[in-house]
């Protein structure tokens, strides 16, 4: 009887253990699917249909990395009980502080126009008209916070990010050559370390830390009230969205790879839409996966973006700036949330508007803000007074400050590449 | 000039002047909030801040050296 009876201990001490998972988890999974947004998604097509399977390796590397960022991010606004740009202003003082908010809220609003680019564009495949794509999208959007629950507004965006799956029933359906990829998981640079192929590491490093991330997740993990007996449970969220997105990436990347690949050179496409538009004659199936995982990234994207300017600037300014107020309990905080998604869906619409040149602005714009987004919270890790028996232990700074390093440079070496791509013969 | 006057002055003139004064006097007192930053500045946070300074200049050199470029090229 003794073991059946441990059986069942155990089996109890799970159940519990997965309802309380599945009560806290969110923050972690929903910044780390929308980190693969519309940007990030065209990104990890270009880089199937130019490299093939050949840097999916250096993908499932990244995963780690943005789980350390994150991390770090959850044990300060779990302990701190403050958002990323409160920190900021408290830790530093005012001229950091006025720095990171202005340049975030600036980022966010480029950002966000070029989610709205990816989102139309999405469903410009199925032939519906940009405008109805940005009021539709704008619609949603607000009727997703309108209800006034963080809990509701949380479980609407997992669906969200549940559909963004949809790139691995896809991928299936192409029959991939599991043999290519598994040789692919062996790191190696096809025909060298070429200008090229290190344009597309940066570009896909760029995409995997992005500065909005940092302040969305702390932001999220107050406003839903983590606190640092929570940090166990939010870890392992982080841990499952990083797994998540490293997923989602290599499934993009095997399915252009598989499709859109020709050996030696590949070919190169502008964005994940085209690649759509290129496969949907086809493989109809396939290349409306596409279209639809790049709405959807678009969309996730747009939502925690947006929020994630209008949490910081909820908290600098004092307003109420929580999902669960009403629209009348915190005015400021959705009229900011409004104001920025219609501006932005309204510039996509305009006529001529240089909205690739905005795209790539976005780039440049992010470097700005993430390594000083990037030192501060290093820093702020390692107050004692401030975090406790939470700060940084000497292997957790280690490790970080090796991935702010390479990221700092890499990030840099990435926006002179689009500034002056000369310079690296691209 | 004490809060309440400050407070006080809002309610005279336009609109978006009495929004203007809002937003300066809001600015103020968070500029006032925060004047103190808390992190202990040792010589570790005081180089860290002091490169990350250096970093953006470069960068804003950078940008407005690739927008002169653009400009006289056009």
């Amino acid at each position: 009887m003794q073991p059946v009876a441990n059986f069942f201990y155990k089996y109890r001490r799970f159940v519990k253990w997965l309802s309380l998972y599945l009560a806290l988890a969110g923050p972690g999974i929903i910044v780390m699917v929308a980190d693969n947004d519309a940007g990030g998604i065209t990104t990890y097509a270009a880089t199937g249909a130019k490299f093939g399977f050949n840097l999916i390796w250096f993908i499932i590397l990244l995963g780690p990395m943005a789980f350390a960022v994150q991390e770090m991010c959850v044990r300060l606004g779990a302990v701190t009980k403050r958002g990323h740009a409160e920190a900021i202003f408290d830790a530093f003082g005012p001229f950091w502080g006025w720095f990171s908010l202005m340049d975030l809220g600036f980022l966010d609003f480029l950002t966000l126009i070029s989610e709205f680019v990816g989102m139309t564009a999405a469903l410009s495949v199925f032939g519906v008209p940009p405008v109805v794509t940005v009021i539709g999208v704008c619609i949603l959007m607000i009727l997703i916070v309108m209800h006034g629950r963080y809990w509701t507004w949380e479980k609407l965006v997992l669906l969200f990010c549940g559909l963004n799956l949809i790139y691995i029933p896809a991928t299936l359906l192409l029959h991939p050559d599991f043999g290519a990829i598994q040789r692919a998981l062996i790191p190696s640079f096809p025909n060298g370390l070429s200008p090229e192929i290190f344009f597309f590491l940066m570009a896909n490093i760029g995409t995997t830390i992005a500065p909005w991330m940092l302040f969305f997740h702390q932001s999220s993990v107050v406003d839903k009230g983590l606190t640092e007996k929570d940090i166990p449970f939010a870890r392992w969220d982080t841990l499952m969205g990083s797994v998540f997105v490293v997923c989602v990436a290599a499934f993009v990347m095997i399915l252009t790879g598989t499709l859109l690949y020709k050996p030696p050179n590949g070919i190169d496409i502008g964005n994940a839409a085209q690649a759509a538009h290129a496969i949907i004659g086809s493989y109809p199936l396939v290349g409306a996966a596409l279209a639809i995982g790049l709405f959807d990234a678009g969309l996730l994207g747009a939502i925690c973006i947006s929020l994630a300017s209008s949490w910081a600037m909820g908290e600098v300014f004092g307003w109420a700036h929580s999902i669960n107020n009403k629209i009348s309990e915190a005015p400021m905080f959705y009229a900011y949330y409004f104001l920025s998604l219609i501006v932005a869906g309204t510039v996509v619409l305009i006529p001529g508007a240089p909205l690739v040149l905005i795209t790539l602005f976005v780039q440049v714009i992010a470097v700005t803000l993430l390594p000083a987004a990037l030192v501060f919270l290093i820093l702020l890790l390692n107050q004692e007074e401030l975090m406790g028996k939470y700060k940084n232990t000497f292997l957790q700074n280690v490790i970080g400050l090796s991935i702010v390093t390479m990221i700092v440079v890499l990030s840099t070496l990435y926006a002179l590449s689009v500034l002056f791509p000369e310079m690296f013969h691209l | 000039m004490s809060e309440v006057d400050e407070y006080s002055d809002l309610s005279e003139g336009s609109l978006v002047g009495r929004t203007f004064k809002g937003w300066t006097a809001k600015i103020k007192e968070i500029n006032k909030r925060y004047s103190q930053p808390r992190l202990k500045m040792t010589p570790l946070v005081k180089v860290s801040l002091l490169v990350l300074r250096l970093y953006l200049i470069m960068l804003v050199v950078i940008l407005v050296y690739k927008f002169y470029t653009v400009v006289s090229f056009r």
